[in-house]
């Protein structure tokens, strides 16, 4: 973080949401600056006019109350700046290990791990709620740091999240949500505190769990952000520039990988009829979980394996991922086919479809969950199923032996 | 001079000389232009981009300007110990596409597009290709961040090439004008006089540069074309494609391989107005489609097709028009060659040895005498053969390629 010392006390005009300084040495359009009043508080602004020896600032962060007289005005601001030399520091890099998130599907089929980071592909904002509130129970019981950044939120959608928050009985320090009728500036300010606060945490040394709500809204304040600097783009250019931005934040988290957790949601996967085109954006994360229509998890997600022999559970996620995708996809068509599907083949599509719906957090872990799910799966597909797997949970389910 | 490279005095902002008339001179900005303040001192530094690369060394990642940011062999591998398995650097595929590359006929100096959306993204495949390749010389253009570089530079290092590997960088916090510079820089590097005999240049998203080539465009004040896209792309698209080469008389080739990201629902190919342009420039085009976690090539795919990838696609065909009796079997038959000679797992970074064990034509003419003509019998076997092949050598692909070969032909001779 880097705060250029270059600074002016003398604010010849203030209003609601802007300020004209003199003689504020160096300034010049579009430049940020931090606004301090005499208790210490500050605010970021951003220049939008430059006269001679005065310029015109926009207040970007939040409500205020400040007196002309008491102002000092600094250029630059403590936004955060990328390393100069790309971070090589190896055992910060490196650190791997699965993040038990107690929800049984994720768990069992999409194993999440520490300092990765997940896309989270849901139909509405308020349907992947029920998934964000089971993946903030699971990060508490983990011990790590929840912070939640909710941009361009409804007053029905902020009270839920509230109503979340509190239920775990959560500090509103790492709650940062901006309204939907706030302006432009004022909407991207969670986002700053946020990752701010977030990597403030992780050099602490703590593990942090961060959540944004939603890709959705933080591309179309890109956009207008864009287009109030002066840079009118078409809508594939601008698409471009946020994938490099949002591209750009996540480098940041990365410098202290191991540490944070990040999990941002999609909210709209559909526009008018078609796949929204940030669905693209997926590519930049590690992890990817889609939830279908009712909420439920789909088994289309994906999450990168691990070398051989790092952690067997995330290669025993992705055979039985695998597994559980062709039976479903093979039942589906014999549907639609109109073939009568036998006993155990419908017990499993029941027993699989109960799994995947299943998203609160429960108290019992993921092996007999699995064991389950295996249980049911029809003989000609359990043969399948590498014996090492079906060992390890099978001794894990106590007295129950193979079939 | 045109194309003079301007900076600041402390080094910290670039630019490039577009025109001067005498006494004013035009700047393209490559860096962001809060960096640069009224007053400060430009320097013309006197050297254009070939200058500056032509004093770069191999094994480092550099970016479009020639400034070395790090040495490959400097990226730790961290706790992943890769050193238990011993990497060949003779023999095997050129093009590190393993199965992919097995279905298409791909020769040395021509070009190769791989178009889908494979789960992880591009920059995960195309590692996978890097730890992969048998090139003499290999150049990544890597358009993702930190993270992406560090699997380019592992993958590298795993295959053993880290001293004749260059990679150039434009990360995402670049401006896009710095992209700009990438064919010529590309263009420059791999047609140097002393350079290695089979050289392959892999560029792991180009939709992804051409959209930034748009964007270039159009902050920079260009009237685009009702296609959307501003001049310069095309000409820019033209100079990155035709880096490659056939072999010369000094059998130097360079030959290149680019990943084109579409999402099969809204962006069918002939809608986009410069991949409809790609079967022109590219002889090779694999389209990937998912199945099951696993990449297959799909039916729009153009080139000349291997022996394994006619008798998947006759064998496909087979299975859709057989009885109705012999169905489950035939698809059963046709899923377990598929996953042993045709599908790729882009998701595993597991070190599997190179595939020795080839698919020729005549075992093709065999398996499709066979599926041709079902009976109770085979189609017994063929059971019996998939659940054995998935039960055992789960984690040696030769081995299973191998005993379904030898399975084929004892079969053939039965009566």
């Amino acid at each position: 973080m880097k705060l250029l010392r270059l600074g002016s006390n003398n604010v010849s005009f203030l209003s609601a949401s802007s300020l004209w300084v003199e003689r504020l040495a160096g300034a010049s359009l579009n430049d940020l600056v931090t606004i301090q009043d005499d208790s210490g508080d500050s605010f970021v602004g951003r220049v939008v006019e430059v006269q001679n020896d005065r310029c015109h600032v926009r207040i970007c962060d939040g409500e205020h109350s400040l007196c002309r007289d008491s102002l000092q005005v600094w250029l630059g601001s403590n936004e955060l700046e990328l390393p100069d030399e790309p971070p090589l520091a190896a055992s910060r890099l490196t650190r791997r290990s699965v993040f038990k998130t107690r929800i049984a599907p994720v768990d069992a089929l999409f194993p999440l791990q520490h300092g990765h980071s997940i896309f989270v592909a849901g139909v509405s904002l308020y349907r992947s709620l029920a998934l964000f509130s089971a993946l903030l129970h699971g990060a508490l019981s983990d011990h790590q740091w929840p912070c939640l950044i909710s941009l361009d939120t409804s007053k029905n959608e902020a009270e839920e999240i509230r109503r979340i928050w509190d239920h775990y009985g959560l500090e509103d320090e790492g709650l940062f949500i901006s309204d939907s009728r706030d302006q432009l500036y004022q909407s991207m300010t969670p986002l700053r505190l946020g990752w701010e606060a977030a990597i403030c945490r992780a050099s602490e040394g703590r593990d942090v769990f961060l959540m944004v709500l939603d890709l959705e809204s933080w591309a179309r304040f890109y956009q207008e952000d864009m287009a109030l600097r002066g840079y009118y783009r078409s809508r594939a250019g601008a698409l471009n520039g946020f994938r490099n931005a949002l591209s750009t934040h996540m480098q940041m988290l990365y410098g202290h990988k191991g540490r944070i957790t990040a999990a941002m949601l999609l909210s709209e996967r559909k526009v008018a009829g078609l796949p929204s085109e940030l669905l693209a954006l997926r590519d930049l994360f590690d992890g990817v979980l889609i939830l279908r229509g009712d909420g439920a998890l789909s088994l289309h997600g994906y999450t990168p394996q691990l070398p051989r022999g790092m952690d067997r559970s995330v290669e025993y996620a992705c055979l039985l991922r695998r597994q559980c995708k062709e039976l479903s996809r093979e039942l589906k068509r014999r549907r639609m086919d109109e073939y009568p599907l036998s006993q155990e083949e419908r017990a499993f599509d029941r027993a699989l479809h109960k799994f995947l719906s299943g998203l609160e957090p429960r108290a019992d872990a993921s092996p007999q969950r699995i064991w389950q799910i295996l249980a049911l799966m029809p003989e000609s597909r359990i043969s399948r199923v590498p014996l090492s797997l079906l060992r390890e949970y099978g001794s894990n389910d106590g007295g129950e032996a193979l079939r | 001079m045109l194309g003079e490279f301007a900076c600041t005095e402390d080094n910290s902002w670039y630019g490039q000389v577009q025109s001067h008339n005498g006494r004013a001179v035009r700047i393209l900005p490559l860096d962001l232009p809060e960096k640069i303040r009224p007053g400060e001192v430009l320097h013309l530094s006197g050297e254009t981009l070939e200058e500056r690369l032509a004093r770069t060394e191999p094994g480092a990642v550099i970016d479009p300007l020639g400034r070395r940011i790090i040495k490959i062999g400097d990226v730790s591998m961290g706790n992943l110990s890769f050193s238990a398995v011993p990497q060949r650097t003779a023999g095997g595929s050129f093009w590190g596409l393993k199965t992919l590359g097995e279905f298409m006929n791909l020769h040395d100096g021509e070009g190769v597009a791989l178009l889908g959306a494979p789960p992880g993204g591009f920059a995960l495949l195309f590692s996978q290709i890097a730890a992969a390749q048998r090139a003499d010389f290999l150049y990544i253009f890597c358009q993702g961040g930190y993270h992406e570089l560090y699997r380019y530079c592992c993958a590298v290092q795993i295959a053993g090439s880290a001293e004749k590997c260059t990679i150039l960088w434009t990360p995402p916090w670049n401006v896009p004008a710095m992209k700009t510079l990438v064919p010529r820089a590309l263009a420059y590097l791999t047609e140097r006089s002393h350079a290695a005999r089979r050289q392959l240049v892999l560029i792991d998203d180009l939709h992804y540069w051409l959209e930034s080539i748009r964007e270039y465009g159009e902050s920079s004040g260009e009237p685009s074309l009702p296609d959307g896209y501003p001049y310069t792309a095309r000409r820019q698209l033209g100079e990155l494609l035709d880096l490659k080469s056939l072999p010369d008389g000094e059998d130097r080739s360079t030959s290149l391989l680019i990943g084109w990201r579409y999402e099969e629902e809204f962006s069918p190919l002939a809608e986009h107005p410069y991949m409809g342009r790609l079967p022109r420039f590219m002889r090779t085009g694999i389209i990937l489609e998912e199945l099951s976690e696993n990449l297959v090539p799909s039916a729009d795919s153009w080139g000349e097709l291997s022996p394994a990838g006619r008798c998947w696609r006759r064998l496909c065909r087979l299975t859709e028009e057989c009885d109705e009796d012999f169905r489950h079997e035939l698809e059963a038959l046709t899923e377990l060659f598929g996953e042993l000679f045709v599908e790729y797992s882009p998701l595993s970074f597991a070190m599997e040895s190179e595939n020795q064990v080839q698919w020729s034509e005549a075992d093709g003419k065999a398996l499709l005498r066979l599926a041709s003509r079902p009976n109770q019998k085979l189609m017994a076997s063929v059971l019996k053969i998939r659940a054995e092949l998935h039960l055992n050598f789960r984690e040696c692909p030769d081995v299973r390629r191998r005993s379904f070969i030898d399975w084929l032909r004892a079969q053939e001779e039965q009566p």
